[in-house]
C-alpha cells in the first residue's frame, strides 16, 4: 500500500487538473483531459493498415493504459503488428511493457518518448457511490473522441473477477478508455458493453495493481510467460474457492446431482416430458461468466458443469440406449481455442463404477476425461469431462464438464471430487 | 458336306443355329428360303451360299439387294466390330459374320474348329444353390425383420410399426430390380437371365451390410473402436458390393479374370472415396475431443470395470504425456 501511495505522490505534480474542488461539468472534464487521451490504432506491418481501434490514456510515468483487447494483436503477434497513436498531430509508436490479462489492461510505453507530453490522468482513491455520475470517454466508432456521462452502478453482482456496471453507452472503440468522477479521477477503464445502456469497466484498483508491478519487471521479462501465470493463479483461486465451496447434492430424477457450489457461478435448468413417448428430459448445469479474453479466437478462465437425465419407463433397453448414444455424443468445450493457442485433445476412456455414500448403491458410467494443452501460455490446460451412466435398463445420467486455462493441479482436484458427485438415489431402481 | 447358319446378337452371342446337310443355300424373307429371316429390311432371297464339296470351301453372292450384305469385320473371337464392306460375290472364310438389313448372321461349313469346351465353373454351384426359393424368401423375411427391428430402436414408437414395414420394402424393391436388370443382361450375353441367384445375391448383400452396419455400435463399444466404426462398416459395405459385383458378373457375363475384378470394383471404389477422403482430409488441429461416444445397452456390455482410483491414476498419466512431449519439443529446438 505504500509503495501505491508513492506511485500517486510521484506523478501527481504532473496530473490533470481539478484536483479537491469543485465537481466540474462535462465541457469542462472533456476539454481537461482530451490531450492526455489518445485513439489507439493497431497497425498490420506489411499493408501498412489498421486492423483494431481502441482508446488510451496517460497514466503514471508516462506509460498508456489501454484494455489488453485492444492491444491483443501485438502482444501474440509482435512481428507482425504495431501500435501507434497521435499525439499532437504527430505520429507516435508504441509497445507493450505488461498486461494484465485476468483484467483484459495493458500498459504501452512510448518508443521515443516526447519531450513535452501532457498531463497524466489520476487515478480515483475512493471508491463512488451507487449512482454517482462517471464519464466515460473514448473514441466510439472511429467518430472522434467523446465524452458520454453515465452513472456508477456498483460491481457487477455475482462476478468472481471485479467490474463496475455503469450505465451509459460505452460504444465500440472506446475500449481501454477511462471512466472519470467529476473530478477527473478516473474510476474504471472501458472494457465491455451489453448494449442497451448497460457498460462494464475495471475497477481503477486492478490498474494501480499493473502500475505498482509495472515498475518493478525482471530484465528477462516475457509477456506469455506472465500471461499464463496471471490466468493459472486467477483459476486457482477460482478453484480454491469452488473446491471450498459447498458441495450440496441434489436431486435430479432418479439421480443426485451437483447443485450451484457458489454464488459466481450462473445456474439453470430445464425439463421436459414427452407425452407421446412418454420420455422425461431434465437438464442442469452452473458456470461462470468469467470470460478472459486471450485473441479473437481464444477465451479462457470459463468454468462449466452441466448434468442431463433421461427416463422412458416404455422404450426397450436398446431403443433407450441407442437414444443415450445420440444424447450424448455432441459434448464440445465451453470456451474457443484455435491451433495456435492448444494442441490437440487426448481423452482417457474408462467404464467407472463409484458409489453412492449415503446408501452404498454403485452407479456405473462411461466416463472420459479429455485434456489439452496450451501452446504459448505454457503450463495451462483445457480439461473436458463427459460421463455417460449405463448401468440401468432405460434411465441415464449425463455429467459433464469443462475447465479452461486451469493447471494439472486445479483440474485434477476438481475431477477426484467431481467424479464422485454423480450416484443413484435411494428410490428403488430395477436394473 | 454342310452348311452352318448362326444367328448371332450384336455382341456376338449365339442365338440360334441351323445345319443344312446340301451344298448350297439361300437366306431371305421368302417362305421358300432354307434360312427365313424376319427382318423387314432383308430381301426376299437376299443372299446365297454355296460351299465346295472337295475343299469345303465356302462362297456367296448378293442376290441384287436394295440395302446390301455385308462383311464385318471381326475380332480374334470371332466377335464382329463396327467396320464393314459391301459384299457382292467372293470366297469367304468359314466363320464369316455377315450383316443382311439388320440381321447378324454367322456362316460356317462342318468342318470349322468349334472352341474347346470351358470348364464348369464354381459360381455355377453357388448360383444354382442360391436360386431355391426359399432361400431368397428366407433372406425377405430376415431382411423385412432387421430393417423394422433397427426403425424401431431408431423411433421407438409401436404404432409406426406399419410405416417401418413398408418403409422395409425398399431395400426389396432395390433388389428385385437389381435382380430383373442383371437377368436381362444375362438371357442377352448368356442365354441365361438366374434371376432368382442374382436375387438371393443382392438380397444377401443388402442383409448382410444392414447386419454389419445393426452390430457395429456393439464391437465398437467393447474393443474401443469408435472412432474407426464408420470407416469399417464403409469397408465392410464396399467390400460386400465388390462380391455381389463379382459374383453378378461371373453369373451374366463372359467378364474373368481381372477384367472382372476391374469391373467389380468401380462401384465399391465410387462409395469409399468420401470415407478415404474423410480419412485422408483430416485436419491436424481437432477442436472437438476425441471422447469414446460407443454405448449400448446394460445386457450387451463386457467391457472391464474400473474405480475411480484407477481413473484418476489415468488422467494423471495424460500430463506426464504432455510433459514428455513439450520436453522433447524444447530439446529440438536446442
Amino acid at each position: 500500500m505504500i509503495f501505491i501511495l508513492l506511485v500517486y505522490s510521484l506523478v501527481s505534480s504532473a496530473a490533470v487538473a481539478q484536483t479537491d474542488e469543485e465537481p466540474a461539468s462535462a465541457d469542462t472534464i472533456f476539454s481537461n483531459l482530451e490531450n492526455s487521451l489518445f485513439q489507439i490504432r493497431i497497425m498490420e506491418e506489411k499493408s501498412g493498415s489498421q486492423v483494431a481501434l481502441g482508446s488510451g490514456f496517460l497514466v503514471a510515468g508516462n506509460r498508456v493504459a489501454t484494455n489488453y483487447h485492444v492491444v491483443s494483436f501485438v502482444v501474440l503477434e509482435p512481428d507482425k503488428y504495431r501500435i501507434e497513436i497521435d499525439l499532437q498531430d504527430l505520429k507516435q509508436s508504441l509497445s507493450v511493457l505488461t498486461v494484465d490479462v485476468v483484467n483484459d489492461l495493458a500498459l504501452l510505453t512510448f518508443d521515443s518518448p516526447p519531450d513535452d507530453l501532457p498531463a497524466i490522468f489520476r487515478l480515483a482513491e475512493r471508491i463512488p457511490k451507487k449512482g454517482e455520475v462517471l464519464y466515460s470517454l473514448g473514441n466510439p466508432h472511429d467518430l472522434g473522441m467523446t465524452i458520454v456521462a453515465g452513472n456508477y452502478n456498483g460491481l457487477v453482482d455475482n462476478k468472481f473477477l471485479d467490474r463496475i456496471h455503469f450505465s451509459g453507452a460505452i460504444n465500440s472503440g472506446m475500449s481501454g478508455g477511462p471512466s472519470v468522477n467529476r473530478r477527473s479521477e478516473v474510476v474504471g477503464i472501458n472494457v465491455a458493453s451489453a448494449g442497451n445502456q448497460v457498460g462494464f469497466l475495471v475497477p481503477v484498483t486492478a490498474l494501480e495493481r499493473l502500475l505498482t508491478r509495472s515498475d518493478s519487471l525482471p530484465e528477462d521479462y516475457d509477456v506469455r510467460l506472465d500471461m499464463g501465470r496471471q490466468i493459472g493463479t486467477v483459476t486457482d483461486a477460482m478453484m480454491d474457492s469452488i473446491l471450498a465451496g459447498e458441495w450440496k447434492r441434489e436431486e435430479m430424477g432418479e439421480a443426485v446431482i451437483l447443485g450451484e457450489v457458489v454464488d459466481w457461478f450462473d445456474c439453470w435448468g430445464n425439463s421436459d416430458f414427452d407425452k407421446e413417448t412418454r420420455t422425461l428430459e431434465i437438464a442442469r448445469g452452473c458456470n461462470n461468466a468469467d470470460n478472459i479474453f486471450v485473441s479473437d479466437q481464444f477465451n479462457t478462465g470459463f468454468f462449466e458443469y452441466e448434468f442431463y437425465y433421461l427416463e422412458s419407463e416404455d422404450w426397450l433397453s436398446p431403443a433407450f440406449y441407442r437414444q443415450w448414444r445420440t444424447s450424448t455424443a455432441g459434448a464440445r468445450p465451453g470456451n474457443n481455442a484455435g491451433e495456435d493457442d492448444v494442441g490437440n485433445y487426448t481423452c482417457v476412456d474408462r467404464i467407472l463404477e463409484t458409489r453412492n455414500p449415503d446408501n452404498d448403491k454403485t452407479l456405473r458410467r462411461r466416463a472420459s476425461y479429455c485434456v489439452r494443452p496450451y501452446k504459448q501460455l505454457k503450463g495451462l490446460y483445457d480439461v473436458f469431462f463427459m460421463g455417460a451412466t449405463l448401468d440401468q435398463k432405460n434411465r441415464a445420467v449425463m455429467d459433464h464438464f469443462t475447465m479452461s486455462g486451469v493447471t494439472q493441479s486445479a483440474a485434477e482436484r476438481f475431477l477426484a471430487r467431481f467424479v464422485e458427485v454423480v450416484a443413484w438415489r435411494d428410490k428403488e431402481v430395477m436394473p | 458336306m454342310a452348311i452352318v447358319v448362326q444367328l448371332i446378337n450384336r455382341a456376338g452371342a449365339v442365338i440360334a443355329t441351323q445345319k443344312f446337310d446340301k451344298d448350297h443355300i439361300v437366306l431371305g424373307r421368302a417362305l421358300d428360303c432354307d434360312v427365313i429371316l424376319q427382318d423387314p429390311h432383308v430381301e426376299a432371297r437376299h443372299m446365297a451360299v454355296e460351299v465346295d464339296a472337295a475343299s469345303q470351301r465356302l462362297s456367296g453372292r448378293d442376290l441384287s439387294t436394295l440395302n446390301g450384305t455385308w462383311r464385318m469385320e471381326q475380332n480374334p473371337r470371332g466377335v464382329p466390330g463396327r467396320r464393314k464392306t459391301r459384299f457382292f460375290d467372293s470366297p469367304f472364310f468359314s466363320g464369316q459374320v455377315f450383316e443382311l438389313g439388320r440381321t447378324h448372321i454367322r456362316i460356317c461349313s462342318a468342318v470349322h474348329q468349334v472352341a474347346p469346351a470351358m470348364p464348369m465353373s464354381r459360381w455355377e454351384s453357388l448360383g444354382h444353390a442360391l436360386a431355391h426359393w426359399w432361400i431368397y424368401s428366407l433372406l425377405v423375411v430376415l431382411l423385412i425383420v432387421l430393417q423394422i427391428w433397427d426403425s424401431y430402436l431408431s423411433n421407438p414408437e409401436s404404432n409406426k410399426l406399419s410405416q417401418y414395414a413398408l418403409s422395409a420394402l425398399y431395400p426389396i424393391l432395390a433388389a428385385v430390380a437389381y435382380a430383373g436388370l442383371w437377368g436381362f443382361i444375362g438371357k442377352n450375353i448368356r442365354h441365361d437371365a438366374k434371376f432368382p441367384t442374382h436375387l438371393s445375391a443382392a438380397l444377401g448383400a443388402v442383409l448382410a451390410v444392414s447386419a454389419f452396419e445393426y452390430i457395429a455400435p456393439y464391437w465398437a463399444f467393447q474393443f474401443g473402436l469408435w472412432q474407426w466404426q464408420g470407416t469399417i462398416t464403409a469397408l465392410f459395405s464396399a467390400i460386400t458390393v465388390f462380391a455381389l459385383g463379382v459374383v453378378t458378373l461371373s453369373m451374366a457375363t463372359h467378364l474373368a479374370g481381372m477384367v472382372r475384378t476391374a469391373v467389380a470394383l468401380v462401384v465399391p471404389v465410387v462409395l469409399l472415396i468420401p470415407t478415404l477422403l474423410g480419412v485422408l482430409g483430416q485436419p491436424d488441429f481437432q477442436p472437438l475431443p476425441p471422447y469414446d461416444r460407443s454405448m449400448v445397452e446394460p445386457v450387451m456390455q463386457f467391457r472391464a470395470v474400473t474405480d475411480a482410483d484407477e481413473f484418476l491414476e489415468a488422467a494423471d498419466q495424460l500430463y506426464v504425456e504432455f510433459h514428455e512431449d513439450s520436453a522433447s519439443t524444447s530439446g529440438e529446438k536446442k
